[in-house]
C-alpha cells in the first residue's frame, strides 16, 4: 500500500501529530501532473468542472502555461495529462485537441525532421478531435501545423499548401473571428509570400485584428484561450520589420505585461530588440 | 499539556495505521446485468481492482478528495465518476457496450494505387510533374506504379497483361475518350489531362469495385482541382511550350480556375535531334475551365470543361518502314457533377459529354474517327452506422460512333464509312460492412445490358482488407466486363459480345507511406476478346489466362531522400488474332521496373528515374514468298515468339522555388531526358524483300527540357 508522501516522515512526533492533522483534512485533489497554474489572460474564472473537462482543463493549463515560460516539459506533462485522461474518456475532442496542442508547441521548439514529426502527430490528433467536434481553434492549429511542415521545400509547399488553406477555411467558416485563428492565420501571412495569400501587410491586419478580438474575448474553461499575449509578440517583430522600433518595444511591453512569464519575449525578443539598437527613437 | 498531546496522538494513531480510503461500489450492464472482472481504477492513482461475479468491488486508495473514478472492460466504453474522497456511499456504475469505431483502414485497397497518398493526404499533380521521364503527363507518370507495364514510350496504360484499350480513364466520374488508333511507331497514346487541373489520380490494376463497370484491366480515376480559396495567377514558358492559369475566388463558397496553353516540340528536336523523323513534331494546345460552388457544408457542384488539340506525323510507320503515320486529334471533355457528404445520405450524380475527332493515316490508308460519349451516373451510399454502409447506383453510357476509312483501288480495299451507336446501361449494389474493426469487406455486383449484343453481363465482386497492426492482408476476386469498341464491331451475327475477364488478387503490405512494402499476386482468366489483326479484320472469341506479381518498395534514405521501386512481373497468355492460337499477350513483359528517388536541398528538389523492362514480344518475318504482281508476301513465325531487346532508360528532373520581392514566386525547372542517350528498340521494320530486319527506336533522344513558372 503506498503511503503519501506528506504522511511517511515519522523522525519525530512533531512533525507526525502535524502530518496527522494535515492527512485528516480532506484535501482539494487536482489530477495527477497537474499543478496549479496561474490562469492565462483572457480566460474567465473557472467553473466547478468535472469528469473529462476537469482534466481538460488541467491539460490547458499545464500546456498554455509551458508555452509561456518555454518549458517544454510542462508541456508534455500536459500531454500527459490528456493522453491519460483519453483513457477514460476515449475520443474525448477536447482532450484529443490538448494532445495535438501540445505536440505543436513541442514541434516549434524543435529543427528538420524531428519538428515534421512533431506536427504530423499534431495533425493527426487534431484531424481526430476535428472529426468529433470541429472548433475553429483545432483547423486553425491543423493549418498552422501543416504549414510549419513546409518549410522552405517547393515539394512540400505544393502538396501541403492547399491542405493548409483548407484547414484555414473551414476554421473561418466556423468562427471568423476567432482571435487564435486571426493570430495563426497572421503569422502564416508573415512566411507566406504574397502570391500565395501572404505579406506583411495581411499579417499586419490579421495580428492586430486578432489583438482587438482578444481584448473582447472571455473563454471559459476548459476551452483554449492562449493567445493574447503571443499576438503582440508577433505584432512586435513585425514592427521591428517596418523599423518602428518605438511600436516593437511597447509591443513587447504589452505582451509581457498580460504574461510577466513570457520568456521568448523576457529572454529571446526584448533583448534583441534592445542590442539592435532599440534604444535609438524611430 | 504533554498529557494533551500524547491523548491526541493516542487517538490519532488508528487513523494514521489506516490512512486508507474504501471506495464500494457495483458495476453493471444498462439492463442491470452484473459485469465481472471489469478492472476499476483512479485516474489520480495507481490503485486498481476488478469486479467480483456480481459486479461489485472494493478499491483501497489513500487519495483523498476530487479523483476520476475509471471502470474499463474490453467491448465497453468506459465509465467514470467524479467522487470526493472519502465517501460512504455505494458508488453504481453501468457499462454501455461500445460502438465498433470505424477508422480509416490502413491498408491500400487491393490492386489500387495512388501517385502519392498519406496521412497528410496527396497532392499528385506535383508528383507527376516531377516524376522524371514523366514529361508532366498523368499516364506516363502512372506508368511507373506496379501493375503498369512498360511497353513503349507512350502514355498508354498497360495493365497486368491486358490491351491499353481495356484501361477506362475517369474524370470525376465521368468518362474519357481514349479509343484505338492506328498503330504507330511513337508508341500507344492515351488521352489525358494537364496535372494541374487535377486534385488527384488515382490507378488501379484491378480489385476495384462495382461501382467502376464497362472496363477490363485497369482504371485511372482522375479528380479535378476544387474551388480556389484565393485569387492566383501563373505564367510558364519552357523550349516548346507555353501556357497561363488563373484561379478567382470571388467569394466564399465560389471559385473558378482557367488555364490554356500551347505545345511544340518543333525547337526541342531541332535543337537534340529526333531518333525518329517527324514531320511535323508534336504540337497542340488545350483550354479548360473549372467552375465550383460550395453546396452545403460538405457539398458541391462542379463544372469542367476542356478542349484539346494535338497532331504529329511520324515516318517508318508500316511494317517495311516506307509509309508515314499522320494524325491530327481533336478533345472536347464536360463534366458537371455533385457530391454532398453532409448527411448519413451521400448522393454523387455526374453527367459528362466526351467528344473525339480524329483524321490519321498510314501511307494511303487513312481513318476519321468521330466518337462522342455522353455518360451520367447517379450513385447513393447510404452510411447505415460506423461499420456498415449501403451504395446503389446507376450508369447510363451512350456512344455515337463514326468511322470513315479511305479505300485504296491499288490494292482492291474499297472505303467504307459506318456509323454504329452503342448504349449501355448498368446498374450497382455494393455493400461495405466492418465486422471488426481491423477487417472490412467490400461486396457488391453490376449488372450491364449492351445495345450492340443481347448478352447481359453480371459481375460479382469481392474484396477483403485486413489491418493486423504489423501487416495489412488484401484479397480480392471478381469478374470484370467491357464492351469492345465499335470499330470491333460487324453486325450482330458477327460474335460481338461483351469481354470478360476473372481476376484474383492476394496482397500483402507493411509499412507506412514513406517506409514499406507491398506485393501483391495476381491471376486472371480472359474470355471473349475482341481483337482486330493487323489488316483491321474483327476476330471475336479469343481467350487468354496471365499471372504475375507486383511489388512497391518505398524507403528513405535519409531525412532529404526518398525513393520508391516498382516491380512487376507477367506472365500473360491471349489467343493471337492472325493466326488464332494461344500466344504470349502482346504486353507480357515479363518484368517491369521503374524506380524513383526525390531529393530535397531546402528550396531545390532534383529527381531521378530508372526504368528497366525486359523486351515485349513480336511476331517475327521468317521468310516471304514473291507475288506475281511484284513485291514480297511475308511469312509469319510464331505469333509472339521472338522478343525486343530489353529496354531501359534514365531520366532527371529538378526545380528550384524562389519568393521573389513584392509577393511573387518563381519556379524554375529542368529535365534531362534519356540521360544515357540509350537506343531503345520499339519495333521491327523489314525491307521489302523481308530479308533484312530494321530496328525502329524510341522517337526521343537525349535532351534537355527548362522552363520556368511565374505565380502571381
Amino acid at each position: 500500500m503506498s503511503v503519501p508522501r506528506c504522511c511517511s516522515d515519522r523522525r519525530s512526533v512533531l512533525p507526525l501529530a502535524l502530518a496527522l492533522i494535515w492527512c485528516a483534512v480532506p484535501q482539494r485533489a487536482v489530477p495527477a501532473q497537474a499543478p496549479a497554474a496561474s490562469a492565462p489572460s483572457g480566460a474567465a474564472t473557472a467553473p466547478a468542472l468535472g469528469g473529462a473537462a476537469r482534466w481538460a482543463d488541467s491539460a490547458r493549463r499545464l500546456i498554455e502555461r509551458g508555452a509561456i515560460t518555454g518549458d517544454t516539459m510542462r508541456i508534455a506533462a500536459g500531454e500527459g495529462v490528456a493522453r491519460k485522461a483519453l483513457t477514460a474518456f476515449p475520443n474525448d475532442p477536447l482532450l484529443l485537441h490538448y494532445v495535438g496542442y501540445a505536440k505543436y508547441r513541442l514541434a516549434q521548439r524543435m529543427e528538420g525532421d524531428a519538428a515534421r514529426d512533431r506536427f504530423e502527430s499534431a495533425v493527426t490528433a487534431l484531424e481526430a478531435s476535428a472529426a468529433v467536434r470541429p472548433m475553429a481553434e483545432t483547423y486553425a492549429l491543423i493549418a498552422s501545423a501543416k504549414g510549419s511542415m513546409i518549410g522552405d521545400s517547393m515539394l512540400r509547399g505544393m502538396r501541403l499548401g492547399p491542405q493548409a488553406t483548407a484547414a484555414e477555411d473551414r476554421a473561418r467558416e466556423l468562427a471568423p473571428g476567432n482571435p487564435r485563428l486571426l493570430l495563426l492565420t497572421g503569422v502564416s501571412a508573415m512566411f507566406k509570400p504574397s502570391a500565395f495569400g501572404g505579406g506583411e501587410d495581411r499579417a499586419y491586419e490579421r495580428l492586430t485584428k486578432a489583438i482587438k478580438a482578444f481584448e473582447t474575448e472571455r473563454v471559459a474553461p476548459p476551452m483554449p484561450a492562449w493567445g493574447h499575449a503571443e499576438a503582440w509578440a508577433w505584432l512586435g517583430q513585425l514592427e521591428v520589420k517596418r523599423g518602428r522600433l518605438q511600436a516593437a518595444r511597447a509591443a513587447y511591453d504589452r505582451a509581457i505585461a498580460l504574461e510577466p512569464d513570457y520568456a521568448w519575449v523576457v529572454y529571446a525578443l526584448k533583448p534583441a530588440l534592445e542590442k539592435s539598437g532599440g534604444r535609438a527613437k524611430s | 499539556m504533554p498529557h494533551v498531546i500524547l491523548s491526541l496522538l493516542a487517538a490519532s494513531i488508528p487513523a494514521l495505521v489506516d490512512s486508507t480510503t474504501r471506495v464500494i461500489g457495483r458495476v453493471a450492464r444498462p439492463d442491470g446485468a452484473p459485469v465481472d472482472r471489469a478492472v476499476v481504477s483512479l485516474l489520480e492513482a495507481s490503485d486498481t481492482t476488478l469486479t467480483a461475479a456480481d459486479g461489485r468491488f472494493v478499491l483501497v486508495t489513500t487519495a483523498r478528495g476530487l479523483v476520476t473514478l475509471v471502470v474499463r472492460k474490453l467491448g465497453f466504453v468506459p465509465a467514470t465518476a467524479d467522487l470526493h474522497l472519502p465517501i460512504d456511499t455505494t458508488v453504481r456504475l453501468t457499462l454501455v457496450p461500445a460502438p465498433v469505431i470505424i477508422t480509416a483502414m490502413r491498408v491500400e485497397a487491393a490492386g489500387e494505387y495512388r501517385v502519392a497518398s498519406g496521412s497528410t493526404g496527396a497532392m499528385t499533380p506535383l508528383d507527376v510533374v516531377v516524376t522524371p521521364g514523366a514529361a508532366a503527363n498523368v499516364m506516363r507518370a502512372l506508368q511507373t506504379l506496379p501493375g503498369a507495364q512498360a511497353v513503349d514510350e507512350g502514355t498508354g496504360l498497360f495493365v497486368r497483361g491486358g490491351d491499353v484499350t481495356e484501361t477506362r480513364v475517369l474524370v470525376d466520374d465521368a468518362v474519357m475518350l481514349s479509343p484505338t488508333r492506328l498503330d504507330n511507331p511513337t508508341g500507344h497514346v492515351t488521352s489525358a489531362l494537364q496535372p494541374f487541373l487535377l486534385s488527384r489520380a488515382t490507378f488501379s490494376s484491378g480489385g476495384f469495385g462495382a461501382a467502376y463497370g464497362n472496363t477490363l484491366s485497369g482504371l485511372v480515376r482522375l479528380e479535378t482541382a476544387g474551388r480556389p480559396t484565393q485569387n492566383t495567377a501563373t505564367l510558364s514558358a519552357s523550349i516548346g511550350s507555353l501556357s497561363a492559369a488563373g484561379a478567382w475566388a470571388p467569394r466564399a463558397g465560389v471559385g473558378v480556375r482557367a488555364s490554356a496553353g500551347l505545345s511544340n516540340l518543333a525547337p526541342l528536336m531541332r535543337t537534340f535531334g529526333d531518333a525518329q523523323p517527324f514531320a511535323p513534331p508534336p504540337r497542340g494546345g488545350d483550354a479548360s475551365i473549372i467552375a465550383e460552388i460550395a453546396t452545403s457544408s460538405s457539398g458541391r457542384l462542379r463544372l469542367f470543361a476542356l478542349r484539346q488539340r494535338g497532331e504529329f506525323g511520324v515516318g517508318a510507320a508500316d511494317i517495311t518502314g516506307t509509309a508515314s503515320y499522320r494524325g491530327d486529334t481533336r478533345e472536347g471533355l464536360s463534366v458537371l457533377s455533385w457530391r454532398d457528404s453532409s448527411t448519413w445520405l451521400r448522393p454523387a450524380i455526374t453527367i459528362g459529354e466526351s467528344a473525339f475527332d480524329r483524321r490519321e493515316g498510314v501511307g494511303a490508308a487513312g481513318l476519321a474517327t468521330r466518337l462522342v460519349a455522353q455518360h451520367a451516373t447517379a450513385r447513393l451510399t447510404a452510411v447505415v452506422s460506423p461499420r456498415l454502409s449501403l451504395l446503389l447506383g446507376l450508369d447510363r453510357e451512350r456512344l455515337r460512333s463514326r468511322y470513315a476509312g479511305d479505300g485504296d483501288a491499288a490494292l482492291g480495299r474499297p472505303g467504307f464509312d459506318v456509323s454504329v451507336p452503342s448504349d449501355r446501361t448498368g446498374g450497382v449494389g455494393e455493400l461495405t460492412w466492418r465486422p471488426v474493426n481491423p477487417l472490412q469487406l467490400v461486396a457488391g455486383v453490376r449488372r450491364d445490358a449492351y445495345s450492340l449484343t443481347d448478352a447481359r453481363t453480371v459481375d460479382p465482386r469481392l474484396s477483403l482488407a485486413w489491418d493486423l497492426a504489423a501487416v495489412g492482408l488484401t484479397a480480392s476476386w471478381g469478374m470484370y466486363s467491357q464492351i469492345a469498341e465499335p470499330l470491333y464491331y460487324r453486325g450482330p451475327s458477327s460474335g460481338f459480345t461483351p469481354m470478360r475477364v476473372e481476376q484474383t488478387i492476394l496482397g500483402i503490405q507493411r509499412g507506412d507511406d514513406t517506409t514499406g512494402i507491398r506485393i501483391e499476386w495476381w491471376h486472371k482468366r480472359w474470355f471473349d476478346l475482341q481483337q482486330l489483326t493487323p489488316d483491321y479484320v474483327a476476330v471475336p472469341g479469343g481467350r487468354g489466362d496471365g499471372r504475375g506479381a507486383d511489388v512497391q518498395l518505398k524507403w528513405r534514405f535519409a531525412a532529404n531522400v526518398k525513393s520508391r521501386l516498382s516491380w512487376s512481373t507477367v506472365r500473360a497468355r491471349r489467343t493471337d488474332a492472325r493466326s488464332g492460337v494461344l500466344a504470349a499477350a502482346p504486353a507480357d513483359v515479363r518484368h517491369s521496373i521503374a524506380w524513383i528517388t526525390d531529393r530535397v536541398y531546402g528550396p531545390v528538389t532534383i529527381s531521378s528515374a530508372l526504368r528497366w523492362a525486359s523486351g515485349r514480344p513480336f511476331t517475327d518475318v521468317v521468310g516471304a514468298t514473291p507475288l506475281a504482281g511484284g513485291g514480297f508476301d511475308p511469312t509469319f513465325g510464331a505469333p509472339n515468339a521472338a522478343r525486343l531487346p530489353n529496354y531501359w532508360r534514365s531520366d532527371l528532373s529538378a526545380s528550384w522555388f524562389r519568393p521573389l520581392s513584392g509577393g511573387p514566386a518563381l519556379v524554375v525547372w529542368g529535365a534531362l531526358a534519356n540521360v544515357f542517350a540509350r537506343d531503345n528498340v520499339m519495333r521491327y521494320t523489314w525491307t521489302a524483300d523481308y530479308r533484312e530486319r530494321r530496328p525502329v527506336l524510341a522517337p526521343f533522344n537525349r535532351s534537355l527540357y527548362v522552363g520556368a513558372t511565374l505565380l502571381f
